[in-house]
């Protein structure tokens, strides 16, 4: 197991690689660029231009900016943003948390409601409620998050006015756990909805695998009682590949996390990001991506790791 | 909504800042209004009357949809910087709302108290006495002295050295002096260190490396306020400071900014009454302010103008004729088939001015110009006398060529969107057709490398706004000026995107800058401007207006177009 550890985080770093060449490439092609900012402001004359752009090291070919960013970043110096002027490091982590915040509540959500409805839904194949929710999750798949989140505020906030409109809480007060789950509540429900929707559907299909199983006919004809053939039974085996979607699953939240926070002006990384690139802040923009591109690489190998710590068929070596 | 009181406040101070209709003869810039308008200068005394000690206290939120980049003056580019450190830090001198010159660390120098020399090459600041930074540390020259230091290290990446890489040595014969001494005369000098930046400590900053340094986002500032938290994403807040000069101000304890996302959410905001003042309201938005009970709408007037600017060539190469803009007649008939009634009373709310002049406002602003009159069947003749007939459809032709313009503005700006089907109408009415084709601002702005329209003379009309600042040399140089047509040979530098060229034009932009007496340069900026609407490449459309919001809680605001709103925010209070 920790051999299979090993090399997967090694495997990890050629990879890791190529994605920061491929971003800083990305980035660098983009119109526009960090001198944007000074448009229309004939104070900055062009020699300015030149010299904050000598400074920032734009004027050498791009492969060698990108090897002047790689060495530092494998030195741990992720650089400074050169519009907030600070370390991006400090700047990335000042966001973390409310992301990790947003996603853990979109995850508990998502699995709090999803776990029930999916086996419901598969115990009841072909009842009306087995049809109400296959419905409910094609639509809430379908629903882009960014129209759900404004039409969570339109409704929630700005008609009925049970929720505030965005934000993490009040400004310079420590908020209550109360305030903090009042101000979570319309994000969470919007990250969670596509997930919610898809886990239900995967955790359906799973259960109705496994309940047509040969053994669980067996089951039912040793005269077991119904809830615990159903959970201990047939939910611990399609359990398994259901954990490791959940688990593949994660990055996804990351990237809501990146649309809900811009809606309902979240504190969080996604933010950052999304300001960052509208300013062209390279090195906030790189250490972003770096971040979530290790957070996917970790997410898939949770998803190995669990998979063959909870199935005994599978070795991983 | 009471827009009445500040809008008259406003118009007071344009009155002012002018001189012009009420002066008559329009000498002085800071000419107090005439008898005429005493109604308006009543209106701005009970504004600004003083508040008392017992109006103290209290928690003022303000909502910002912008978040600052960071809080150096001397490194942040957003509006909204200028806006949250103007509390904390400050210039040696300031602009008053007429867009004079008034002390704010320092005495302002001038040539009569023999502060400036006759050459206008040595400035000697004489610093007010007992400022301390807000952390109890004193104030001196050394401070200035270590400012300039710092801008003119390259590694600092500041926004701009202009005029500070005109200074030849900065001399500290005791701490209450400074005495700046300049290679060449240098027309702005009396904004250096003051507008729109500030004086940085040199206790703090001495041995930083600024591109990461903490002031950044906690500035230390001799202002009447300190920067106690910037939770970023959300709120900045503000604390008085116990060390301000001044005593009993400021007045209002605690100033919060807070970070909304957009103008609705703002909106909103200001009628559950989260925020107190609203930053910046977009004029498509202002009708939402109708229905709000106890809020006002704050107009200042800005030097920022909205134009079309009409571009002579084909190309980037001034000698390449544009078919149909190179003719100073096809110019004329344009400006003249413009009416901007429908523009500034329906898309605009009444809320702004018609723009007459490159300088809207303050001390370099020619009085008593005015715009070709509406007149279509004036541009029609015109057309027709160039050689721009009916083609049979309503549009005018000429050696087979249709009178088809294009006009671009940067996309996803609703008044202006709407401006340009009001255009397209008014120019269709005398046969010439408007094509609308809007690019992102870094298509429309971008540099020579990245083909930007303006830089490669790839359009025909762009609508634009631009402003001078309060010295508007730097303006007037780089639009106007002919060895600032971008071009091949240049690569792109300059903003003459008009590809104008004029002797008598460039000259009189140099004598503006020669010399530091007020009276001359005036005199030098109105040829300017003259010759500049002579020629047609520019054609003023309106005066765009800051509009804030207050709730009536607030007082004490003044607008001031030289500077934020929060200028004089030591002298506010709130009722909460």
């Amino acid at each position: 197991m920790l051999k299979f550890v090993a090399k997967r985080i090694l495997q990890a770093v050629p990879i890791l690689f190529g994605i920061s060449l491929v971003a800083f490439v990305l980035l660098q092609l983009t119109p526009g660029g960090p001198g944007a900012a000074y448009y229309g402001q004939p104070n900055v004359r062009p020699e300015d231009l030149a010299r904050i752009e000598a400074q920032y090291g734009f004027d050498r070919p791009m492969i060698i900016q990108y090897f002047s960013w790689l060495g530092a970043f494998v030195q741990g110096d992720w650089g400074s943003s050169f519009v907030a002027r600070q370390p991006v490091l400090g700047l990335i982590m000042e966001r973390l948390p409310a992301t990790l915040l947003l996603m853990a509540s979109g995850i508990t959500v998502s699995l709090i409601i999803s776990v029930p409805l999916g086996l419901l839904a598969a115990i009841r194949r072909d009842t009306w409620i087995d049809h109400t929710l296959t419905f409910g999750s094609f639509v809430g798949l379908s629903i882009p998050v960014f129209w759900l989140g404004l039409m969570l505020i339109i409704v929630f906030s700005v008609w009925l006015g049970w929720f505030p409109t965005g934000g993490i809480g009040p400004p310079g007060v420590d908020p209550s756990i109360t305030t903090r789950i009042w101000y979570l509540t319309l994000p969470t429900v919007a990250i969670s909805m596509v997930s919610l929707s898809f886990f239900t559907r995967y955790l359906r299909a799973a259960m109705i695998e496994t309940m047509d199983e040969d053994y669980m006919r067996f089951n039912k004809a040793r005269g077991l009682p119904p809830m615990r053939r159903y959970m201990r039974h047939a939910f611990r085996n399609a359990g398994i590949p259901f954990v490791t979607v959940v688990a593949i699953h994660i990055p996804e939240f990351l990237v809501g996390a990146l649309v809900v926070e811009t809606i309902f002006s979240w504190p969080g990384t996604g933010r950052l990001f999304w300001d960052s690139a509208i300013r062209f802040d390279y090195p906030v923009l790189m250490g972003v991506l770096v971040l979530g591109s290790l957070m996917v690489l970790a997410s898939n190998l949770l998803a190995d790791v669990a998979y063959g710590k909870l199935d005994p068929r599978v070795r991983l070596d | 909504m009471k827009r009445m009181v500040t809008l008259l406040a406003a118009l007071a101070l344009v009155a002012a800042a002018c001189g012009a209709e009420a002066g008559g003869d329009g000498a002085e810039a800071a000419d107090p209004p005439a008898d005429g308008e005493n109604g308006a200068e009543e209106a701005v005394a009970t504004t600004a009357a003083p508040p008392t000690a017992e109006d103290a206290g209290g928690v003022l939120t303000i909502g910002l949809f912008q978040e600052p980049d960071n809080l150096n003056p001397y490194l942040a580019v957003q509006t909204a910087s200028n806006l949250v450190n103007d509390l904390v830090v400050e210039g040696l001198v300031q602009a008053d709302p007429d867009g004079n010159f008034v002390p704010r660390l320092s005495e302002v120098p001038s040539v009569e108290a023999g502060t400036i020399s006759e050459d206008g090459l040595t400035l000697t600041y004489n610093l007010i006495e007992g400022v301390t930074w807000s952390d109890g540390h004193p104030f001196t020259s050394r401070d200035v002295q270590f400012t300039w230091e710092l801008v003119m290290d390259d590694a600092n990446a500041v926004n701009t050295q202009n005029g500070y890489d005109k200074i030849a040595s900065i001399e500290t014969p005791d701490d209450q002096t400074v005495v700046i001494t300049y290679n060449e005369l240098f027309a702005p000098a009396l904004s250096l260190f003051s507008i729109p930046e500030a004086v940085l400590p040199a206790h703090v900053l001495e041995g930083e490396n600024l591109a990461e340094a903490e002031y950044n986002r906690l500035p230390e500032g001799t202002g009447p306020y300190v920067l106690t938290e910037w939770n970023s994403g959300q709120s900045i807040i503000l604390d008085k400071n116990p060390n301000y000069r001044v005593p009993d101000r400021p007045l209002i304890d605690r100033i919060v900014f807070k970070i909304i996302p957009d103008q609705n959410a703002g909106i909103a905001q200001m009628r559950t009454g989260d925020i107190d003042a609203f930053w910046n309201v977009d004029t498509g938005v202002i009708d939402q302010f109708d229905s709000m009970e106890g809020v006002t709408i704050q107009v200042t007037p800005s030097s920022n103008i909205e134009y079309l600017g009409l571009n002579t060539s084909a190309g980037s190469e001034p000698g390449d004729p544009h078919f149909a803009l190179s003719d100073p007649d096809v110019r004329n008939a344009l400006a003249m088939a413009i009416d901007r009634t429908p523009i500034i009373e329906e898309l605009l709310f009444g809320l702004s001015e018609e723009a007459t002049s490159p300088i809207g406002l303050g001390w370099a602003s020619p009085d008593g110009l005015s715009n070709p009159a509406y007149d279509p069947d004036g541009a029609r003749a015109l057309l027709e006398g160039a050689g721009w007939v009916d083609s049979g459809d309503g549009i005018r032709e000429k050696d087979g060529q249709r009178l088809t313009l294009e006009i671009s503005t940067p996309t996803g700006q609703q008044v202006r969107e709407l401006t340009e089907q009001v255009l397209q109408e008014q120019f269709k009415a005398v046969g010439i057709e408007l094509v609308i084709n809007n690019v992102p601002a870094a298509t429309l702005f971008g540099n020579w490398a990245e083909d930007g329209k303006l830089k490669r003379g790839n359009f025909d009309i762009v609508m634009d706004t631009w402003g001078a600042e309060l010295d508007p040399d730097s303006f007037l140089s780089t639009l106007f000026r002919s060895d600032q047509i971008p071009n091949e040979a240049n690569q792109g530098e300059g903003w003459n995107f008009f590809r104008l060229e004029n002797e008598t034009l460039d000259a009189a932009i140099d004598a503006g800058r020669a010399t530091l007496d007020l009276d001359v340069r005036k005199a030098a900026y109105r040829t300017v401007v003259e010759e500049i609407l002579a020629a047609g490449v520019y054609i003023p459309l309106y005066k765009r207006s800051m509009l804030d919001a207050f709730s009536d809680n607030v007082s004490g605001q003044l607008p001031n177009p030289w500077s934020n709103f929060t200028w004089n925010a030591a002298d506010w209070t709130i009722n909460n």
